[in-house]
This record gives structure tokens, sequence and C-alpha cells, in this order.
């Protein structure tokens, strides 16, 4: 399913929210693209939570960050630095509920979505199956790079 | 999870096997995943909502999807694509199976596909996470659940 443009605001400001209510620092946006499965270089980068996505609108949802944009958010969040993964992993994947869960506000009460799955490292390739074509929202957050990946069948 | 619904996800997928490729997968006896990698060349991924809430994912050697895509696709000639596509597509049917015994509102997502199992590459699913050992001719994959 093709996102529409008002869509894509949806989502722009579901995340801008979430960084923003908890950080006070909101994220800057780059181009959304459409993902090229094909291409050489994948989207995602060391820590991903990944959303489901059902009812009306079935696809996925990932929010996908650089180590370093988490560790800086346990920081804020925590008040303390990240010491190992345990810490951060939570992070991420609360990070992708919520911004899913501010997405459902605009896409309606149908837009069900899962509890997070988080992926940790860089696989060779990676697609939502039956849900293209892919969107990718690129940004960054004091400095580190992030994308917003939606797929809806 | 209890027993009866670990017995779903075996039986579906023992059932799946069969069904496809005319060969009868056998599972090994199930158990809960500690910090260990378990990721193989292919990985399927579908998130669950509604009734149940969490994800499971399949994850298969190379030999293993080529040899199943073969089968399904009454080919000996596959392409990486084809092979790639179908780790989702057995994830999307095993999951959709599951479905007659959980209800309708067990709700499935697409499937997210990964290709490669780079050292560092693990999927974290809700806790606590079943491991089901497949074996599937001389291959072994893996049908890992994690539902609340």
């Amino acid at each position: 399913m093709k996102i529409k443009t008002e869509d894509v605001n949806a989502l722009l400001e579901s995340a801008r929210r979430y960084f923003t209510e908890i950080t006070k620092i909101s994220p800057e946006f780059g181009i959304p693209y459409n993902l090229d499965s094909t291409a050489k270089k994948h989207p995602l980068y060391q820590y991903t939570g990944h959303i489901g996505i059902t009812g009306a609108h079935k696809g996925g949802m990932v929010v996908t960050c650089e180590k370093t944009l988490v560790e800086d958010l346990v920081q804020i969040v925590l008040g303390a630095p990240a010491t190992d993964e345990d810490e951060i992993i939570p992070m991420i994947a609360e990070m992708a509920n919520t911004i899913a869960g501010n997405a459902s506000v605009h896409f309606g009460s149908d837009f069900d979505i899962s509890v997070p799955s988080v992926f940790v490292g860089e696989p060779e390739e990676f697609k939502f199956l039956l849900a293209e074509p892919t969107l990718v929202i690129p940004f960054t957050w004091k400095g580190s790079a992030a994308n917003m990946i939606v797929g809806l069948s | 999870m209890k027993e009866d619904e670990i017995q779903v996800f075996i039986h579906g997928t023992i059932n799946y096997f069969a069904e496809v490729t005319g060969v009868k997968a056998e599972l090994g006896i199930p158990y809960t995943k500690g910090a260990e990698q378990i990721v193989l060349d292919y990985s399927g991924h579908i998130g669950i909502s509604g009734s149940r809430k969490g994800g499971l994912y399949i994850t298969c050697p190379h030999a293993m999807l080529e040899e199943v895509t073969r089968k399904i696709l009454l080919t000996d000639e596959v392409d990486d694509q084809s092979v790639f596509d179908m780790i989702g597509e057995i994830a999307n049917t095993i999951a959709g199976n599951a479905r007659t015994s959980f209800g309708s509102e067990f709700n499935i997502s697409v499937p997210t596909i990964f290709k490669g199992k780079p050292n560092n590459f693990r999927i974290v699913l809700k806790t606590p996470v079943v491991v089901l050992p497949i074996n599937w001719k001389t291959h072994q994959a893996y049908l890992v659940v994690g539902i609340d």
C-alpha cells in the first residue's frame, strides 16, 4: 500500500512527539524514500525495534538507530550511562512501541500493534515481505543517525 | 506459553513441511531460550497482536531453504530472491496455521525477513522464549516463539 502524505506527516509527528516529550530535543528529519530491497546497503543500524501491525492495516514498522542514540536516551531517561545491553534493548523496544502507539492515533483503532521485538546487529539483507513499497524516513537526533521504516499491505 | 500451546506450533510445523515438501519434519525437544544467538542464514519474523502478544521467527540454513524452495516452486532453478522470500512464506504459513488453534483474534503481521548471520546479529523476542528445533531431511532449523 502506498503511504499517503498525511500518513507520512503523522509518522514524523509520532517520532517528534516521542523525542520532545522525553528529551525536549526534537529529531531532524531527512527526505523519506522507498526502500529498494535490492540495494547493497540495507537501512538497519545497530539496534532495531520492530512492531508488527495487524488489523485494517497489515505490515510492520521499525525504528533503527545507531548505538549512540540509544545510549544518549538511556542517559537522559535513567540519569546514568547504560552499563550493558540489558538497559539498551528495553529502551529501543520502548521507543518503537511508543512511536507506533502515537501513530496508531492517526491510523485509527484498527491499527493493532504487537509488542516490540528487537533486532541487534546488522544482517546482510532485510525487508518486509508482502508490504511494499516500504517507506524509509531518515532522521538524526543529537547527531546520531536513525531510520523509521514502515511497510503496510 | 502452556504445553498444549507449544504443541500447536509443533504440529503446525510438522504438517507444514509434510504438506508442502512431502517430507515430514521431526521436532526436537523444546527448550527455553537463554542468551545464546539462534540465527542461521535466513530468518523470517512475525509480530503477533490481539488476543496474544509477542512474536516468532523461523531461522534456516541456506541449503535447507534452497531445497524447500525447489520443492515448492517445482523447479531446480531457484534464484536468491525466491529463496530469501521463501523464509517469509514459511513463517507466515506456520503463524497462520497457529491462528486456527489460537482463534481469529490471534493476529499476525506480515513477515520481516533477514538474510545473514553476522556474529552480532540477534533477534530478541518477548520473554520467556521457547525454541523448537526442526529436523528436516539432513538439515536443522529452529522455530523460536515468544508470546505471552
